[in-house]
């Protein structure tokens, strides 16, 4: 169990502790004495449970642990009743500093340690077990961001092999005649690895993505004798990092000949790539490839001409 | 009805705690297990994207360095520019076994590496004296392991023609011992993605096997790792 308190846990400490403190009201015991010395001792005690029996203890859920947890809260609760019998009867009662209210022999001292590990070790449980809860409740919140962030940067790392090597062969050919001639495509092909590889951030300025972009249309130009732009009707502003150059690194993808129009504009502060095409199961299988790839955490529209990629 | 008397209403109070005690354990108990058994199943599932995650780093960072020799090499009109191109293009495959889940046998990770020393080649004249020994060469290791390191030595190392490049990879019993070792050349700058390739194999080492032992020995002129890894000691995540 991790050493973390939270407002939750500390709430279910002081409800405990308050049910204990009206039952013992309840019974009309002495509250002074019971706040001086039982209970101070009895925080401490169930620190001492929280913080170390417990975890060492009950690791996970399992019956053994449960049994174990019991075994030794009651050998715990004998050993006090025990020692508490010793020093009571041979030297706090003899010089008043305390009375002891019944001359319990060795079995009844026993019973009570039975019955006292029944009631106060389940409290104790409960308040450990109810902690826990919360803890891993917050944490499995963390856990499940964490993951998230984590698919979204593979993603975006993901190499696309079949379409790299289709490029290289195009490279490798022009290369053949004319090696110098392949110098600007080769850094267009690391400017866009570079990008995917190194922006961290969740977040980037539309300028900076749309250089990328520019940099997958010009290798995709200079290799295919095309010009296939894209036009932008806004001022710069801030999008998530990946969505506008994979989109795009889509459309050059899986399109024959592109007849496909591209166009960034903006709606308030949202922004968009809006995708024209007049071919409409080109658009439908893009809209299907793009929601795969982002695992459907992109919103897109439909139009019968086009499709709509909100970018922000 | 009749007032309970006093021992009577004790006994009914201390059974009522009794129960509410048992009730909220159990309560407790309940949530508490199925958060544990939540938060175990987010913890293997977590562990697997950064795993994939750190996987999906090496492919661009290891294009990017092949990228900027086949550069260097169109920059001086090299006529092995394409050929460059070609074998990249080989090793390409590799790349495909490294992004999908597969393992790799050792005797085909030799041979990748060979591919890649052979591209390197194109652009640097050190010799790179590769020997390895393999007991069992059937079995089977993580890719992009070792590889990285002979990217290292290319990038930051001596590579002109009187320099050594020399490596060692020998199997006994499953248990894989790695040595590579070279000459720092210090007028080789580091750009961005330096240090990227060793730091993301510190990563990875921990999420795929439960033996492992990495040493970096590093002075002013030379550099060496040492590597022993057991391969039955695979994680399965």
């Amino acid at each position: 169990m991790e050493k973390k308190l939270n407002y939750k846990v500390l709430l279910i400490h002081s409800l405990f502790w308050a049910y204990e403190l009206f039952i013992i009201l309840y019974y009309g015991l002495d509250l002074g004495g019971l706040l001086i010395w039982n209970y101070s001792l009895f925080i401490l005690v169930v620190y001492l449970h929280y913080f170390v029996l417990v975890p060492r203890i009950i690791k996970k859920p399992s019956l053994s642990s449960f049994l174990k947890w019991y075994a030794v809260f009651f050998l715990i609760t004998f050993i006090r009743k025990q020692v508490t019998h010793y020093f009571g009867t041979n030297y706090f009662e003899p010089w008043g500093w305390m009375k002891m209210d019944i001359g319990y022999e060795f079995y009844d001292r026993l019973k009570i340690a039975v019955l006292l590990t029944i009631s106060n070790s389940s409290g104790i449980l409960a308040v450990c077990l109810g902690s826990r809860y919360f803890i891993n409740k917050d944490k499995a919140a963390e856990l499940e961001s964490q993951k998230i962030n984590n698919e979204l940067n593979a993603l975006k790392n993901q190499i696309d092999i079949p379409e790299t090597i289709n490029i290289l062969s195009k490279l490798e050919q022009k290369a053949k005649s004319k090696p110098e001639s392949i110098q600007d495509e080769i850094i267009e092909l690391s400017n866009v690895l570079r990008y995917h590889l190194y922006s961290k951030e969740g977040e980037v300025i539309l300028s900076k993505e749309l250089g990328i972009v520019q940099n997958q249309l010009d290798l995709y130009n200079k290799l295919n004798h095309s010009s296939i732009a894209i036009s932008l009707e806004i001022d710069d502003r801030i999008i998530k990092t990946g969505i506008l150059s994979k989109a795009v690194g889509e459309v050059l993808k899986h399109t024959q000949k592109v007849n496909s129009v591209l166009e960034i504009n903006g709606i308030q502060k949202d922004t968009f790539l809006k995708i024209s095409d007049g071919d409409s199961v080109f658009l439908s299988n893009l809209r299907n490839r793009i929601e795969n790839m982002f695992s459907k955490q992109v919103d897109i529209q439909n139009t019968t001409q086009a499709i709509i990629i909100k970018l922000n | 009805m009749t007032a309970a008397d006093p021992d009577q209403r004790s006994d009914i109070i201390g059974n009522v705690i009794q129960i509410t005690m048992i009730s909220v354990i159990f309560y407790s108990g309940r949530n508490w297990e199925h958060s544990y058994f939540l938060r175990k199943k987010l913890e293997d599932e977590l562990a697997q994207t950064e795993l994939k995650f750190l996987k999906s780093q090496m492919s661009p960072h290891f294009l990017f360095n092949v990228f900027n020799n086949i550069y260097s090499l169109s920059l001086d009109e090299n006529p092995k520019t394409h050929k460059a191109i070609g074998q990249l293009k080989s090793i390409m495959n590799y790349i495909q076994i490294f992004e999908s889940k597969e393992e790799i046998t050792l005797a085909e990770e030799k041979y990748h590496l060979q591919h890649y020393i052979d591209l390197n080649r194109l652009r640097h004249t050190a010799k790179v004296r590769l020997k390895s020994s393999f007991e069992n060469p059937e079995l089977k290791i993580e890719p992009m392991i070792l590889l990285p390191f002979f990217e290292n030595a290319f990038k930051h190392g001596k590579t002109g023609e009187n320099d050594d490049i020399r490596a060692i990879i020998k199997e006994r019993g499953g248990v894989v011992n790695f040595e590579i070792s070279n000459e720092i050349n210090p007028n080789k700058r580091k750009d961005s993605v330096s240090g990227v390739g060793l730091e993301n194999i510190k990563k990875r080492l921990p999420y795929l096997y439960s033996d492992f032992l990495m040493e970096v020995i590093q002075d002013e002129e030379k550099y060496k790792v040492k590597m022993r890894l057991n391969l039955g000691k695979k994680i399965k995540l």
